[in-house]
């Protein structure tokens, strides 16, 4: 599989001086497409901030980052903004749902002001709410919604637009584990369609079900391995 | 909080509450202001406070003020010059108004101006009480005292019984007219400092064989602390530091509005919107949760003023207060917003 998502060397710091934090420190990976990858690492060992980077949130301080054999140049906010609305969708772990539009609202949120015209936005939101099993919830506001399925629409609207890549910070950390299963699952299914799947997670579980774990620490690559699901179907543990 | 289904964000409800309170408080101070100014002007007989009275003697040419005014007109602004027209039943007085002065609250029409104020065709501002005996003719109005026929300019007057409701001014020339030339008058000018010279003017103009009497100050210079004590002194201060809190309250409401919806734009920025769609939907937010905070507290205050009859809400002062607290909002809102953006984006 060719390479979607290749960062070579990259810095990323916060503050100045004395209060200065190294959060990457010349990290490299890559990312195939079609993959799906989790990210672990402990508390402070880059992992929400490499997401934010490859997520276009973000700029870095020196390196390289090369999204499908192009340059991402995080130092335009312009090309950011575009790079991130047409190829990244984002998922967090406390759903980041505004509480004063209903599901439908929030679902649309990313095709407005994209040129779709109205009819074609609301078939393509009632098509990913089916998709993601919520088309019940349509009208419900957030807080009408259990945690579960807050997920699924945060979820529904980071898919809706179509991107090439999902992001998920901690997607199940919010959720009891069952629910966090039936999230993973709905991950695993947009990954089965073609969707690169990059998941920031504490939880080994979660991990175990993604097709490669990459392990960081301080802000550098610690380790990277295929998980079990992936060395069941003949891959290699690393 | 919840409005049916819907949970109200914190943010907007504190945007709302504080922009009905801020336009009610803002309505409420202007309104007090104007009730205040019209209480000194009722209290003071139409006069500002410090005019002076003066007596013409011996004048031979009844029509010299046809020469004097225009002499007036030229050289001076912002003055007024005042005549009792005597009558057993209604209180008539004769005005010659140039520039600005303080006019009375009118409740239909204009008042006096430097043309309708000296003319041939005799005009006339009625108090509201004096409604009934206005007739009709071209679209026109008119009122008839002592057989001469007045052009109804305006009516003047306050929701409560004040001296205006019932008093009638006519213009200057119909005044003296009515009066003859030797008798007394009272001249009124916008700024306290410049009545001595506009009188003195006056006692050269009428020179021998009239006489022109008129007590004027020494024109002391006041000092600041004089002038700080002085009524309007007060109140204009007062008027700036209104301004200034509200704006200091406008300030912190918006700036709390935007830490409150740091999630929507979090959600934004992950639906990858760019500055110009960010804008347009926090306006959008803004406007219509600003707006309906004035409109509360412009119901509220109306409410207020149908029940106080001290409380008067002119046009002038909801235009005045709606620009200040959305233009002031908005200006915030962009100022906050784009020091909100660049700052989350440089983190």
């Amino acid at each position: 599989m060719d390479n979607l998502i290749e960062i070579k060397d990259v810095y990323k710091s916060f503050g100045k001086k004395e209060a200065k934090v190294e959060a990457l420190r010349g990290i490299s990976l890559s990312v195939a497409e079609g993959e799906m990858v989790s990210v672990m690492g402990k508390s402070g060992s880059g992992k929400s901030t490499l997401l934010n980077i490859l997520g276009g949130m973000m700029s870095y301080d020196s390196g390289e980052y090369i999204y499908a054999g192009k340059p991402v140049n995080s130092k335009n906010q312009r090309e950011l903004t575009r790079f991130r609305r047409n190829e990244i969708g984002f998922v967090v772990q406390y759903f980041a749902l505004v509480d004063d539009l209903n599901v439908f609202q929030n679902v649309a949120l990313p095709l407005k002001y994209q040129g779709y015209s109205g009819s074609k936005i609301k078939r393509m939101v009632n098509e990913t709410l089916k998709e993601l099993e919520i088309d019940d919830k349509v009208k419900a506001y957030p807080n009408e919604l259990s945690g579960g399925q807050q997920q699924r629409v945060a979820i529904a609207r980071a898919v809706v637009k179509q991107p090439r890549v999902i992001l998920a910070d901690e997607p199940t950390g919010a959720l009891d584990e069952a629910t966090g299963e039936a999230v993973q699952d709905i991950f695993r299914r947009l990954n089965e369609k073609g969707k690169t799947v990059i998941i920031v997670t504490h939880d080994a579980k979660v991990a175990e079900k993604c097709g490669r774990i990459i392990r960081l620490r301080d802000g550098v690559v610690q380790d990277e391995m295929l998980s079990a699901v992936t060395a069941d179907n003949g891959g290699v543990i690393l | 909080m919840k409005l049916g289904r819907k949970r109200i964000p914190r943010g907007n409800f504190l945007l709302f509450i504080s922009f009905t309170a801020i336009s009610f408080c803002f309505l409420l101070i202007i309104s007090a202001i104007n009730a205040q100014n019209r209480n000194r002007l009722s209290s003071n007989n139409m006069y500002s406070g410090h005019q002076k009275d003066f007596t013409i003697m011996y004048s031979e040419n009844e029509a010299q003020w046809d020469e004097v005014i225009p002499k007036l007109h030229e050289k001076y602004n912002n003055f007024a010059l005042y005549t009792k027209v005597p009558d057993q039943e209604k209180s008539i007085r004769g005005i010659y108004i140039n520039g600005e002065v303080d006019n009375p609250p009118m409740l239909q029409g204009q008042y006096f101006d430097d043309e309708t104020s000296w003319t041939d065709k005799p005009a006339v501002v009625i108090g509201k009480d004096y409604r009934d005996g206005v007739t009709e003719r071209n679209d026109e109005m008119y009122y008839t005292m002592n057989g001469i026929e007045y052009k109804v300019l305006g009516v003047m007057g306050t929701k409560y019984d004040s001296r205006l409701n019932h008093m009638i001014m006519i213009d200057f020339k119909s005044a003296v007219s009515l009066t003859g030339i030797n008798t007394s008058y009272m001249l009124d000018t916008k700024k306290k400092d410049d009545i001595n010279e506009v009188g003195q003017e006056l006692t050269m103009l009428f020179s021998y064989p009239a006489d022109l009497l008129i007590l004027l100050g020494e024109g002391m210079p006041v000092s600041f602390i004089g002038r700080m004590l002085s009524s309007d002194m007060i109140m204009n201060t007062l008027y700036i530091m209104i301004l200034i809190s509200f704006s200091l309250s406008t300030i912190l409401v918006t700036f709390i509005w935007l830490r409150f919806r740091s999630r929507l734009f979090f959600a934004f920025s992950l639906c990858g919107y760019d500055s110009k769609s960010e804008c347009l939907e926090i306006s959008k937010r803004f406007y219509s949760i600003s707006g309906i905070g004035f409109l509360t507290g412009f119901i509220v205050m109306s409410v207020i003023s149908a029940f106080l009859q001290d409380i008067y809400m002119s046009a002038g002062s909801v235009v005045a207060a709606f620009a200040t607290t959305v233009g002031l909002g908005s200006i915030l809102l962009f100022l906050s917003y784009f020091v909100y953006v660049s700052k989350s984006r440089r983190k």
